[in-house]
């Protein structure tokens, strides 16, 4: 989302980075629906995979992202000290 | 009377611990011999290339192969014993994982010909002078094997039919092996020829590891005394008894010392070493990053430490760009 605010770059013709997401159910997960309720613009270039915490997250998930090809590996959780 | 299945061992890019292994079978040799025909062992028995070549392709019954492939010649022979055998075996941890040998995969292939060539401290070589691979004198032109860029386990270059598991295997699995060879109940294509749960399960220690764990720092078996009764991963050494298979009856653990890994992962990991990094990392006790960066510095060589085996056959395999 943040990736197609800084480089600027819209235009679908150009390189776009494979971004796999590694969402928690109840913040990151939760944010990333309203944003699309709330209908504000998303880069299309994330495939979010919802995750019941980003602590199940294992770093063998991360390395098979990309070997599999992924160019970025996203993972959102909650604030420190706020998980659920 | 019909002739005995033929055996073939090989050793590639290997230190020749696994060939000793065979060795270490002591009277059960005699056993082995008994049942089957040994018809290619360099280190043991004076056979050549040219005899394997002469065998029917599937005429060898199994070939065990140890070691890692990084060489044109190893190719080469792994490829033919291919071709030749029924079965073939990845034998030890450098032919199932690239073992110690895929460490090779953190340098470029021309720093690790410089610094053995040129610049480590043992070498006086004033003219650089380095292997080359062909070279012609009075009209005879010999040749050498070339290095590959890329050490590789032996299933990335040819099919491999079941795999034994260890740096080096316990004589315990190769027999165990050769009876289930024998038998000719053959387990399924794939199949680790070793128990598939976690060393930590058959550890002496294992009633004395606690099930939370807390890192306040870790240290090394060279610097610190280990408690001969204690689990060690609780003392703060990285054992890697639950990122590990086990077969080998805690071996290390029951000399004091860590287990580093040499059997590999079971069959639900997928990195051996991502797999303990996640458990240790998540085990620190520190939350700040100064803090774990602190913690951390008791591991200085992380993928020498999770990946000591097993690198060459991780998700890794190698340094970018190599
Ligand atoms: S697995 Fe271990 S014992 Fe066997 S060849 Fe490799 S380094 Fe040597
Ligand atoms: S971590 Fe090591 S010492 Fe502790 S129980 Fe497992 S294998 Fe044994
Ligand atoms: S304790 Fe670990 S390193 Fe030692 S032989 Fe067993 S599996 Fe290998």
């Amino acid at each position: 989302m943040l990736l197609a605010k800084e480089t600027g770059q819209t235009d679908s013709k150009q390189w776009q980075p494979k971004i796999v997401a590694f969402f928690c159910n109840w913040c990151t997960y939760t944010a990333a629906d309203l944003a699309g309720v709330s209908r504000i613009k998303h880069a299309p270039n994330i495939r979010v995979i919802r995750v019941m915490c980003s602590g199940r997250v294992d770093p063998q998930f991360i390395l098979d992202a990309f070997a599999k090809g992924a160019d970025g590996v996203l993972i959102g959780g909650c604030h420190p000290g706020d998980c659920h | 009377m019909p002739d005995k299945p033929k055996l073939a061992f090989y050793w590639c890019a290997a230190c020749g611990g696994c060939e000793e292994s065979v060795v270490d079978l002591a009277e059960d040799i005699l056993f082995v011999v008994d049942n089957v025909d040994i018809i290619f062992w360099p280190v043991g028995m004076d056979f050549k290339k040219s005899d394997v070549e002469k065998y029917a392709d599937g005429e060898i019954v199994v070939s065990l192969i140890n070691g890692a492939i990084r060489s044109s010649e190893q190719q080469e022979m792994a490829e033919l014993l291919r071709r030749k055998s029924k079965v073939v075996i990845a034998y030890g941890a450098c032919a199932q994982y690239g073992g110690i040998p895929g460490l090779a995969n953190e340098f470029e292939k021309e720093e690790i010909l410089k610094w053995v060539y040129e610049d480590s401290p043992s070498t006086h070589n004033e003219d650089k002078v380095r292997p080359l691979l062909k070279y012609k004198d009075n009209g005879t032109e010999v040749y050498l094997p070339e290095l590959w860029n890329v050490v590789r386990p032996l299933d990335r270059v040819i099919d491999v039919d079941y795999y034994i598991p260890g740096c080096p295997p316990s004589s315990k699995l190769l027999k165990e092996a050769v009876l289930v060879l024998l038998s000719g109940k053959l387990p399924p294509k794939g199949t680790v020829l070793a128990p598939d749960i976690a060393l930590c399960d058959e550890c002496p220690r294992k009633d004395t590891k606690p099930t939370d764990l807390a890192f306040k720092e870790f240290l090394r078996p060279n610097l610190n005394n280990i408690d001969p009764d204690k689990c060690i991963l609780s003392q703060g050494f990285v054992c890697m008894g639950p990122a590990t298979r086990s077969g080998c009856g805690a071996l290390c653990v029951s000399g004091n010392m860590p287990c580093t890994g040499c059997y590999g992962a079971t069959s639900r990991v997928k990195d051996q070493g991502a797999k303990i990094l996640s458990s240790i990392a998540s085990n620190v006790e520190a939350k700040t990053e100064k803090d774990i960066d602190n913690t951390l510095k008791g591991i200085p060589d992380p993928v020498g430490t999770f990946y000591r085996y097993s690198l060459a056959g991780s998700i890794l395999r190698k340094k970018v760009n190599i």
